[in-house]
């Protein structure tokens, strides 16, 4: 079994095209960041409504009645911000990763 | 008492989330995506046929049947985002804790039961430098390796802890011994410890290039309890003298050397032995032991998954070399009669004795 000599990548950059058309490839990455986020939240309502039923503490109608305060809203922002730019990344291989403040 | 602990790594609720979230996709490759692209493969491979007068068979022909298929497409390219998701998503969680997680890696440990012999001034091979894995900073440039590499094998192990099956069975494959002293080839942060577990009482030694992986493997060796000499060395020569050990052993480092590199390293193992010791290679089963649709997927790692290596070493017999460097009594799993069909068998351990 003999291979055709053929361009093996070093770096993590280097990165195989898997469809024809590039923007496939994006979009896919764009989908998975989304799936990912999408379980997490799942998985997190799910602990949560575990402990408030274990405690409780609340009833789903607080939940729906909650207004986020001030301070929710900015955490919510940055929390935001994180992910729109973790999906919007992949639009171009050459964008910045999130920075660490 | 071991006098030390290696710090936590705690998986946050999202974390730990999206974790099992892509352990769950890693195991839809087999459960669902592959048995979708083996359909798919062999509708194509059919009208591909009709039209060559032959079925495909070279990794070439199976490519050229494949780029065809649009399952095929999607599953690997999940396999490749999925990977880089989860580095990406390890470095952000480890990031903020920088600065105390490499201080804990550069402090000295109080009355090792061990050692660590670092070489800052060791030449990097030019292979050395790939960014194995899709790994950001490769083997040796990232200071956290050794961390990265404890929580992404939850991903890939599954279970809870690291399950290090792998190593484990690599030692256990290798001949029964007592040794004096061993010596694990690219001993990482995880496979020398088994060899300790095994044969207590032998001098156990793990070399590796990385020295962010030694200083964390050494800190773990300590932490449990575990006597090893670590120090920092390319395999392909060191600074041991000629017959000087009982066991040499590699777990999974063939396939991340080139060609060149490895037979030196065959020559190395055999300098270092003394008269009877034993030389073992534990790594991926080389593509003849596979069918040609295995061997193809296998392959799919040298040019997808940064192991630029791999596609070398699955064509290697080793066999063969250990005979030309000089070992005898030399065995794989086709000689020791272990194979029956096409077979994933691992580790597939090559081993050879110093006359
Ligand atoms: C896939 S890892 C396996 C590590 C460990 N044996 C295990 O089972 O987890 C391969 C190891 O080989 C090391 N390595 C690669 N080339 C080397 C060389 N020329 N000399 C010494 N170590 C090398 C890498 O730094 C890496 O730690």
């Amino acid at each position: 079994m003999t291979t055709q000599l053929r361009h093996i990548p070093m770096a993590r950059e280097d990165r195989p095209q898997y469809f024809d058309d590039p923007a496939v490839d994006r979009l896919l990455q764009m989908l998975l960041e989304l799936a990912a986020e999408l379980w997490a939240v799942k998985d997190w309502q799910f602990v949560v409504n575990r402990l408030l039923e274990q405690r409780g503490v609340l009833t789903l109608e607080d939940v729906q009645r909650y207004q986020p305060t001030e301070d929710d809203q900015k955490l919510l922002a940055v929390e935001r911000e994180k992910f729109v730019h973790r999906f919007i990344k992949h639009i171009s291989p050459t964008m910045e990763p999130l920075k660490y403040e | 008492m071991p006098s030390v602990t290696l710090p936590e790594t705690p998986l946050p609720q999202t974390e730990r989330a999206i974790t099992e979230f892509l352990k769950a996709l890693k195991a839809s490759e087999r459960t669902d995506r592959m048995p979708v692209v083996r359909e798919e493969y062999r509708q194509l491979a059919e009208s591909w046929s009709e039209r060559h007068g032959h079925a495909p068979r070279t990794l070439d022909e199976i490519d050229d049947v494949m780029r065809s298929s649009v399952a095929y497409k999607f599953d690997r390219a999940l396999a490749r985002f999925s990977q880089e998701l989860m580095y990406a998503r390890v470095h952000e969680l480890l990031q903020p804790r920088r600065s105390e997680l490499e201080a804990f890696l550069d402090a000295p440990v109080e009355h090792p039961l061990g050692s660590l012999r670092l070489n800052p001034s060791i030449p990097i091979p030019t292979y050395y430098e790939a960014d194995y894995h899709v790994q950001p900073g490769g083997m040796h440039r990232e200071p956290l390796i050794g961390f990265v590499t404890a929580v992404t094998n939850k991903v890939y192990f599954g279970g809870t802890n690291d399950s290090e099956e792998q190593q484990r069975l690599s030692a256990a494959a290798c001949p029964d011994g007592p040794w004096e002293r061993i010596l694990d080839l690219g001993c990482g942060c995880k496979s020398a410890y088994y060899y300790k577990l095994r044969w207590p009482d032998a001098e156990v030694h793990g070399i590796d290039l990385s020295a962010p992986l030694l200083k964390y493997a050494h800190k773990r060796a300590e932490a449990m309890g575990l006597a090893i000499h670590f120090s920092q060395q390319n395999c392909e020569q060191t600074d041991f003298p000629d017959n000087h050990f009982d066991l040499i052993s590699s777990c999974i480092l063939f396939h991340e050397i080139p060609d060149e590199a490895a037979w030196n390293t065959v020559q190395e193992a055999f300098r270092l032995l003394k008269p009877g010791g034993w030389f073992v290679i534990n790594d991926a089963p080389p593509y003849r032991a596979l069918d040609p649709f295995g061997a193809y997927f296998s392959d799919w790692q040298t040019g997808n998954n940064v192991e630029p290596y791999w596609g070398e070493a699955g064509r290697r017999n080793y066999p063969e070399w250990f005979q030309n460097a000089g070992f005898r009594n030399v065995s794989d799993p086709f000689i020791r009669g272990e194979v029956k069909g096409p077979t994933r068998i691992f580790p597939w351990t090559t081993m050879g004795q110093k006359p």
